[in-house]
C-alpha cells in the first residue's frame, strides 16, 4: 500500500482492513488514517455499524429458558482419594468372587456311568476307523474290487465267461434249444452246466 | 481486577477507534465484587458456588452464540448445558484462568461442529433434514413483534441466514465470532486454534462478501 499518494484516502478493501486491525496497513496509509480525520471517521461508522449488526442480532435472540446446574453426581468436591479406593474395593471384590467360584467349577459331578459310556463309545468309534483304515469298501464290493491273488483262478475265470460268454457256449444252447435254463439262472447257470457236463457231472 | 481485556485501539489526534470493545469490566460478576479470574480460580479449586457464578455469567452469551449458529432455541440449550457441563468437568485441566472465555468458545465450537456432523449423518439415513446452511423458522420468530424500524425476528434471521451461505464455514465461523459473539481477534484465534493472521484473513475476506452482499439486503443495508 506504500505506492498510495500519502493524500489519497483509504479505499474500501483498506477501510475493512483498518477495521479489523490498522497495524495491518502499510506505514503510509496508516500514517493518512493518523492525519486524516475523513479516513478516521470511515473507518470509525464502519466499526460503528457492524457493532451495531451484533446488537441487533442480541436484540433478536432469545434468551434462555433456564440456567444450568451442575449435576449432583458430578461434583468434583468428592476427595481425590476415593476414585482409587473405590476401584481397588471393586477390584478386590472381583478377585474373591473368582476365587470362590473356581472350586464349584472344579468339583462339579460328572457321573461316573456318563465316563463310562463316554469310554466305551470312544472305543467303538476308534474300532469303526480302524476298520475303515483296513478296508473303506463296503462287504459286497470287496470280491469286485479284491487283486487277482486273493481270489481263485476259477472264481476269476467265472467271472469272465459271466461278463463276457465264450460264442461256442452261444451255438450250443442256441442248437440245444435250452434258453429257458439261462432265463432261469442267469448266464451264470450256463457256465456251471457246461463245467459240470465237461467234467461228467449231471 | 487486574486482568483489562484486550483493547486495542488506534490512537489518533482527538478520535480513538476502538476496535476491540468487550472489556473484562463489562462482565457482570464484577459488578458484583468477584472477578473472572477469581471465579475461575475458585472454580478450578472444586468450588461449586464458583462455577455457578461463571455460568450465570457466560450461559446467555453462550446460548445466544448456539442460537445464532442452529437457529434453534431448544437445540441451543441443549448444545449450552452440554457446554457448562464440559466446562464443569475440566475446568481443573485450564492452564491459565484469563483464557477462560476463549476456552469456553473453543469448547462451544467444537460442539457445534459435533452437532452438525452428527445432523448430517442423521440425514443420510433419513432421520433428519440437513438444512446447516439455511435458515428455519421457529415459532417464537413467527410470533414475534417487530422490532428495529419496522424489521421483525423473522426477517433479521432469514436475511442474515442469506447473506452468510455466500460465506465459506470458516469465514462464517470468523464472523460471527468478532461480529455477533464480540470475540477479539486473540480470542478467536485462541477459540478456534489458528494464528491471528489467518483469523485477520479470514475475517477480511468474510467481510468483503458481507459487504458485497449486504446491499441486497433491505434493513441491513443502511449500516453497512
Amino acid at each position: 500500500m506504500t505506492h498510495h499518494d500519502p493524500d489519497l484516502h483509504l479505499d474500501d478493501d483498506e477501510l475493512l482492513r483498518a477495521m479489523i486491525d490498522p497495524s495491518d496497513l502499510g506505514a503510509a496509509r496508516q500514517a493518512h488514517l493518523h492525519s486524516c480525520r475523513h479516513c478516521r471517521r470511515q473507518t470509525e461508522a464502519l466499526t460503528a455499524s457492524y457493532r451495531r449488526l451484533g446488537q441487533m442480532a442480541r436484540e433478536m435472540a432469545p434468551e434462555p429458558r433456564q440456567a444450568f446446574r451442575v449435576p449432583a453426581d458430578k461434583a468434583p468436591g468428592r476427595p481425590r482419594y476415593l476414585k482409587p479406593a473405590m476401584a481397588l474395593g471393586v477390584m478386590g471384590a472381583l478377585v474373591f468372587a473368582a476365587t470362590l467360584w473356581r472350586p464349584f467349577t472344579r468339583i462339579s459331578p460328572t457321573p461316573t456311568t456318563m465316563v463310562a459310556e463316554k469310554f466305551e463309545n470312544d472305543d467303538q468309534l476308534m474300532e469303526e476307523i480302524d476298520a475303515l483304515v483296513e478296508d473303506a469298501l463296503p462287504e459286497k464290493y470287496r470280491q469286485l474290487a479284491a487283486l487277482p491273488g486273493e481270489r481263485s483262478v476259477e472264481d476269476l475265470d467265472a467271472f469272465i465267461d459271466w461278463v463276457v460268454p465264450s460264442p461256442e457256449d452261444t451255438v450250443d444252447w442256441e442248437q440245444s434249444g435250452t434258453p429257458e435254463r439261462e432265463s432261469r439262472q442267469g448266464p451264470l447257470a450256463r457256465y456251471i452246466s457246461t463245467d459240470n457236463a465237461e467234467r461228467g457231472i449231471v | 481486577m487486574a486482568q483489562k481485556g484486550e483493547q486495542a485501539h488506534v490512537e489518533t489526534d482527538k478520535i480513538s477507534i476502538m476496535l476491540v470493545k468487550r472489556t473484562e469490566a463489562e462482565i457482570p460478576s464484577e459488578a458484583a465484587g468477584f472477578s473472572t479470574f477469581d471465579l475461575v480460580e475458585k472454580a478450578r479449586n472444586g468450588d461449586r458456588t464458583a462455577f455457578h457464578r461463571l455460568v450465570d455469567q457466560f450461559q446467555p452469551e453462550i446460548y445466544r452464540m448456539m442460537f445464532y449458529r442452529t437457529h434453534s432455541r431448544m437445540d441451543a440449550e441443549d448444545l449450552t448445558q452440554d457446554v457448562m457441563l464440559r466446562a464443569y468437568k475440566h475446568i481443573r485441566r485450564l492452564k491459565s484462568p484469563e483464557v477462560f472465555r476463549s476456552w469456553l468458545y473453543r469448547i462451544a465450537v467444537n460442539r457445534v461442529k459435533d452437532y452438525y456432523r452428527r445432523k448430517q449423518f442423521k440425514s443420510l439415513f433419513g432421520f433428519v433434514s440437513m438444512d446447516q446452511e439455511g435458515f428455519h423458522e421457529t415459532d417464537e420468530m413467527a410470533l414475534a413483534p417487530e422490532v428495529d424500524g419496522g424489521m421483525s425476528k423473522k426477517d433479521f434471521w432469514k436475511q442474515i441466514g442469506r447473506m452468510l451461505t455466500r460465506l465459506s464455514a470458516v469465514e462464517k465461523e470468523v464472523f460471527l465470532l468478532r461480529f455477533f459473539d464480540q470475540l477479539t481477534i486473540k480470542e478467536m484465534s485462541a477459540a478456534l486454534h489458528k494464528s491471528e493472521s489467518t483469523i485477520k484473513t479470514h475475517l477480511y475476506r468474510a467481510l468483503r462478501k458481507f459487504k458485497a452482499v449486504a446491499g441486497q439486503f433491505h434493513g441491513l443495508r443502511e449500516g453497512l
